[in-house]
């Protein structure tokens, strides 16, 4: 009797450990799930005139969970003696292609200082050069053969972040629900953190104001 | 409203003819970084000295080899669709003219100060020594034009020194290639044929090349035909330096260039980078350049015909650059045989601070007293890409033309502090 009651115990016991174990895979796989439609919408502001020249970049600083980079590379070009784009956010650990796509000679570097330091040599019309971001932050990328030229690489933790339109309104989509700092960047101006709360299905709004110049 | 439109009309206008009649010496053009929207640094390290690019960007008539018109930010007004090519010549041939009137100004101002020699004036500000209105770009494909009223000022007065040309580019393409044969009419003379590779108008020095100087070469109004490949460029002119009669001068000029980019513009450059390296400075330009010129002058100076000969060369080595020159001037009725060399130096310490050291010598034959020798030494240095100080040295070593005239050989001794600006 006694043995068949540990036998059911112990089976039991298994069932219990099983559930538990899909409980947490589940709950670990709740941020991707909601990123997949399921979360909340933050839209708002950043309330300055220079965004309608130099837009800014909103993104949350930290969401739990793991979003490894895409498997397409992120990709920078060099046309017309410009970068393009002009700001590029990537997720943390992502390989960004470098293109030339001028007739010219061009360089990409970042200066002393920056999340990731790198030098990418001279190179001329249709090569690509890749350079792989592991750290946090920004990246400023000049060209040495062409001192205007400038670009940022933004490195990022995760993907919810946009970018502000001409009038400074931005938009972030399928946010998990949670409460995050949401932080704006941008080339010439700063400004404080802000927290917000996401709930599933509905939007939060957000304003950052009172930025100063960088 | 009205008054604006022709105040406009009228300032353009006035602006071009004022362009066309005048010029003087100054070669750095910020209309070019306006169409472009980008640095001088593209074209010049430090201004006015030309990089390569520069220099492949001036021999195409002022467009950017390869593709100028993916890189123009300023728009070009056309002065006739493209397809009207196939209509000619029941057509104008179409062409365009720069968007916005392509002027530039330069200023600049100098602080002298003689230490040594007898010299009671011992200092003088001149502000501004020179003021310059430029004009430069190109009509369509195959047109370029350089315009250029300077005042300089000489004593207490200013002089002008009229400089314009219009070029036509890649004529019988077909037949000798292109790039290869280009026709130039207006002010050329020394504006292309001092030495090729120590052009004064390229210095970015206070003082003038002594050859410039002492051999009497200026601004003549004339025709010249030249070309340019990967590694070559040539020029042949007649030109005018006597209106009372019918005498012309006449000169050639060859160069030649192993390495670095082209004077086509061709020629990839091309590293690896990586963790650590830094990367190479937009002025390097790996190469060894050496070229030479002969001018001869019939009319000559006060009816004194003269020849002028000279070679140079110059090593572009990273951030450092070396040159050395010769010239030969004799004159046919006072025999007057002047020999000067030279050799210069300049590193690049910073892209903003480029320090330089030159030697000068000039000696005589037939002609007493006359020989000099003397070093610049100095450094120009960029507050911004468009705004350059100089502080500069000049130092006689030998000056027997002040000697002979009771002088002391340091009467011309100078240190001289110089801003120059263009915008």
């Amino acid at each position: 009797m006694m043995e068949s009651i540990k036998k059911y115990f112990s089976f039991g016991l298994f069932l219990g450990v099983v559930f538990l174990i899909f409980l947490l895979a589940f709950a670990v796989r709740i941020p991707q799930a909601k990123a997949g439609g399921q979360g909340g919408i933050i839209k708002g502001t950043v309330d300055s005139p220079y965004v309608s020249r130099f837009p800014a970049l909103v993104y949350i600083d930290h969401v739990n969970g793991s979003f490894p980079p895409p498997k397409e590379n992120p990709h920078m070009s060099q046309k017309s003696m410009t970068f393009r784009p002009h700001i590029l956010p990537v997720l943390k650990g992502s390989t960004v292609d470098f293109t030339n796509d001028d007739t010219v000679d061009h360089n990409v570097f970042s200066p002393p200082g920056s999340a990731t330091s790198f030098n990418l040599g001279i190179y001329g019309t249709g090569v690509k050069r890749t350079e792989k971001f592991d750290h946090l932050g920004e990246v400023p990328l000049l060209c040495s053969v062409h001192p205007e030229m400038s670009a940022f690489v933004i490195v990022l933790q995760n993907p919810y972040y946009a970018l502000t339109d001409n009038a400074g309104a931005f938009e972030i989509k399928d946010v998990p629900a949670g409460t995050y700092q949401l932080k704006v960047w941008d080339e010439k101006i700063k400004g404080a953190p802000q927290q917000v709360t996401v709930e599933a299905g509905k939007t939060a709004t957000v304003a950052f104001k009172g930025l100063t110049r960088r | 409203m009205r008054r604006i439109f022709f105040g406009g009309i009228f300032t353009i206008a006035f602006s071009i003819l004022f362009l066309a009649f005048f010029s003087g010496k100054a070669n750095a053009i910020p209309a070019f970084a306006r169409k472009y929207k980008t640095s001088c640094a593209l074209c010049h390290a430090p201004f006015p000295r030309l990089t390569a690019m520069g220099d492949a960007f001036r021999l195409n008539g002022y467009k950017l080899p390869q593709a100028d018109e993916i890189y123009v930010k300023e728009q070009p007004v056309s002065m006739g669709a493209e397809a009207y090519q196939k209509v000619f010549p029941q057509a104008i041939w179409p062409s365009t003219i720069p968007g916005m009137p392509p002027l530039a100004v330069r200023i600049i101002g100098d602080a002298n100060y003689h230490p040594f020699g007898h010299q009671t004036d011992r200092s003088e500000f001149n502000f501004p020594q020179e003021f310059a209105m430029l004009g430069a770009g190109s009509f369509g494909e195959n047109f370029a034009f350089f315009a250029n009223l300077g005042f300089e000022k000489e004593d207490d007065s200013y002089s002008t020194n009229p400089k314009a040309w219009l070029m036509w580019q890649n004529l019988f393409s077909g037949l000798v290639g292109e790039h290869h044969f280009n026709l130039k009419a207006g002010n050329v003379g020394r504006h292309t044929i001092s030495l090729p590779d120590t052009r004064n108008e390229n210095s970015f020095t206070i003082e003038d090349y002594l050859y410039v100087t002492e051999l009497d070469f200026d601004n003549e109004p004339g025709f010249q035909a030249d070309g340019y490949g990967r590694h070559w460029r040539y020029g042949v002119g007649v030109v005018e330096t006597d209106t009372d009669n019918s005498d012309k001068d006449f000169y050639g000029t060859v160069a030649f260039k192993i390495g670095g980019l082209g004077f086509d513009g061709t020629g990839e450059k091309s590293e690896a980078g990586g963790v650590g390296t830094t990367p190479t400075g937009y002025w390097r330009d790996d190469s060894v350049l050496f070229g030479g010129f002969i001018y001869r002058s019939r009319v000559g100076i006060n009816a004194d015909p003269y020849d002028r000969i000279g070679g140079d060369a110059r090593i572009n080595y990273k951030d450092v650059s070396l040159a050395a020159g010769y010239i030969h001037g004799s004159n046919d009725q006072t025999e007057e045989n002047k020999n000067i060399w030279f050799g210069e130096a300049y590193y690049f310490v910073f892209p903003w601070m480029v320090p330089y050291l030159r030697y000068e010598n000039l000696s005589v034959s037939n002609v007493d007293n006359m020989d000099q020798s003397r070093f610049i030494v100095g450094s120009a240095m960029l507050l911004r890409a468009n705004i350059r100080v100089n502080v500069e040295a000049r130092i006689y070593t030998k000056n027997e033309p002040i000697e002979a005239a009771g002088g002391d050989k340091q009467d011309d001794d100078q240190i001289a502090f110089r801003v120059d600006f263009a915008f």
